[in-house]
């Protein structure tokens, strides 16, 4: 398999260059420092994207136009609305924790970005492969449910008290059946880690060679994610009827933006997973017995498809989102007690018999 | 039985009634003709404005030029926030008998709630709203409207 274009080159050609002027022990620092930028840049970058797209998309699927003004087809809105925040005065409550209230917004992004670093965006480029990729990214990304607390207790304020609290319960029950449904191709793929799961996806992706229960497994995990990062139809957090603006009501200028940019990187790192383990990952779409075919689709470089992959989930969420409205808090937790966790249970003992008659297609 | 039927046929039909509403979205989406916004200011050529649009008040005339109002004063009782003012005037007609018309009728933009209770309180179709909706004014005094004049017509 010889993709149009390499990324290895690149990486070959800094860690040479950095060779020649630092000591390896150096050379090792500054690559971290390096990588690090790059994935925070990437971050931001697609963040902005998104935003744009999701206002974008919001207005089509709504008939309205979306941003039209600010550049052709309103493309630097959101840069503008970035910059806006920026030079925003950032309003502290009086009688809030003031340790407390700084730290949330910290913490909440640092967790997101945290997420993001054993993903394999490309073959030859993975910040740190680790072998338990997997458990790494849902261990870590509940941690912003922390931060999330720690915002709406920090604010002194009940919206923001009553939006953490129904966040809490929320992000902790749905944990279970995303945890379940990836649990599932894990069983069929045998390993935790990210590269050996895409890796086992070059003879066709986990959604079509695992059939039922990969299928299955896929539609839970997007609804379990999708509440997990607490966008609509499970907004319950954030619910702007009662609870103005949830956790973050008290928030204004960059701290909110953190706030903001967290919710966004969580969706990235949900699209991410999602393409990673049940679309293959950077492997081109194979159709086994089309020599022609499976060439010209291995000639498309792999964060092409990585990164269509991603925004193909993204734009599902964002199609739940400008659909459906917001459920009621009851009747989210009976989706997820009655239907999605005992369905997720039955779906990974089905999983396991297929992974032990490898009954695969 | 039926309890356990209940089970997958609520699946079902939920999985049945989302997609309905996905299919909806989806649908606006992929067809930008059905666009329903109107860039206004730049649009003035083509605006469209439905017929029913309360803007303006206008006085209608008959076929002879002849306004069609007989200053019954319906509009003006019928008016909640008092913004219609109808004066009538007396005219000897040939047949020795006298008639009320009207001497004037004002209009005042800045208390109307475009209601339309005017309109239809009129027993002579002699009112209208018409779509003209560009109305402001830097003057004040400007909003207050004289829609019908004897001494000037």
């Amino acid at each position: 398999m010889k993709a149009g274009f390499d990324f290895s080159l690149i990486t070959a050609w800094i860690n040479g260059v950095l060779s020649q002027l630092l000591s390896p022990r150096w050379v090792f620092i500054t690559e971290l420092f390096l990588a690090a930028i790059a994935i925070v840049v990437m971050v931001v970058v697609l963040v902005i994207l998104m935003i744009w797209m999701e206002r974008k998309v919001a207005g089509f699927m709504q008939l309205r136009l979306g941003p039209n003004r600010v550049g052709k087809w309103g493309v630097f809105q959101a840069i503008a609305d970035v910059m806006k925040l920026l030079l925003k005065e950032v309003v502290q409550p009086q009688k809030s924790d003031k340790f407390l209230y700084n730290l949330a917004p910290f913490v909440v992004l640092c967790a997101s970005f945290m997420a993001l670093v054993p993903i394999s965006y490309d073959p030859a480029f993975q910040l740190w492969d680790i072998n338990i990729g997997v458990l790494y990214i849902t261990a870590v990304s509940s941690i912003s449910v922390i931060g999330i607390m720690m915002a709406g207790w920090a604010s002194n304020n009940k919206y923001a008290l009553l939006g953490a609290m129904r966040s809490g319960a929320q992000i902790v029950s749905y944990e279970l059946s995303a945890g379940m449904a990836l649990l599932a191709v894990i069983a069929m793929s045998g390993s935790l880690s990210m590269r050996e799961i895409i890796d086992s996806q070059a003879q066709g992706w986990w959604i079509f060679k695992g059939h039922i229960p990969a299928i299955v497994a896929f539609v839970i995990f997007v609804i379990a994610s999708t509440a997990e990062i607490n966008r609509a139809p499970f907004d319950l957090a954030e619910a702007e009827q009662e609870l103005t603006a949830g956790f973050h009501t008290e928030y204004s200028g960059m701290r909110f933006g953190m706030f903001f940019m967290a919710e966004y990187a969580n969706m990235l790192v949900i699209a991410f997973m999602a393409a990673t383990v049940f679309l293959g990952g950077w492997q081109p779409f194979y159709v086994s017995g089309w020599g022609g075919f499976n060439e010209i689709m291995a000639y498309i470089p792999g964060f092409v498809w990585f990164f269509a992959k991603s925004f193909f989930i993204i734009f599902l969420i964002m199609w739940f989102r400008w659909t459906f409205p917001r459920m009621r808090i009851d009747m989210l937790l009976i989706l997820e007690w009655k239907y999605l966790l005992p369905i997720s249970i039955v779906n990974l003992v089905i999983a396991a018999i297929v992974a032990v008659f490898n009954l695969y297609l | 039985m039926k309890i356990i039927w209940a089970y997958p046929y609520s699946i079902i039909k939920a999985f049945f009634f989302l997609s309905k509403g996905l299919y909806r979205t989806l649908h606006s989406m992929l067809h930008p003709k059905l666009i329903l916004t109107q860039q206004y200011p730049n649009n003035r050529e083509t605006l469209y404005t439905p017929e029913r649009f309360k803007a303006t008040l206008n006085l209608i005339d008959d076929e002879n030029g002849k306004t069609k109002c007989t200053a019954c004063g319906l509009c003006q009782l019928s008016c909640p926030n008092g913004s219609i003012t109808v004066i009538a005037g007396t005219v000897q007609t040939p047949e020795g008998k006298t008639k009320k018309t009207l001497d004037s009728y004002t209009y005042e933009l800045e208390s109307c709630t475009f209601c339309g209770l005017c309109v239809d309180s009129c027993n002579f179709g002699a009112l209208e709203f018409s779509n003209d909706f560009e109305k402001s004014e830097y003057d004040r005094s400007k909003l207050k409207k004289i829609l019908y004049n004897s001494t000037t017509v």
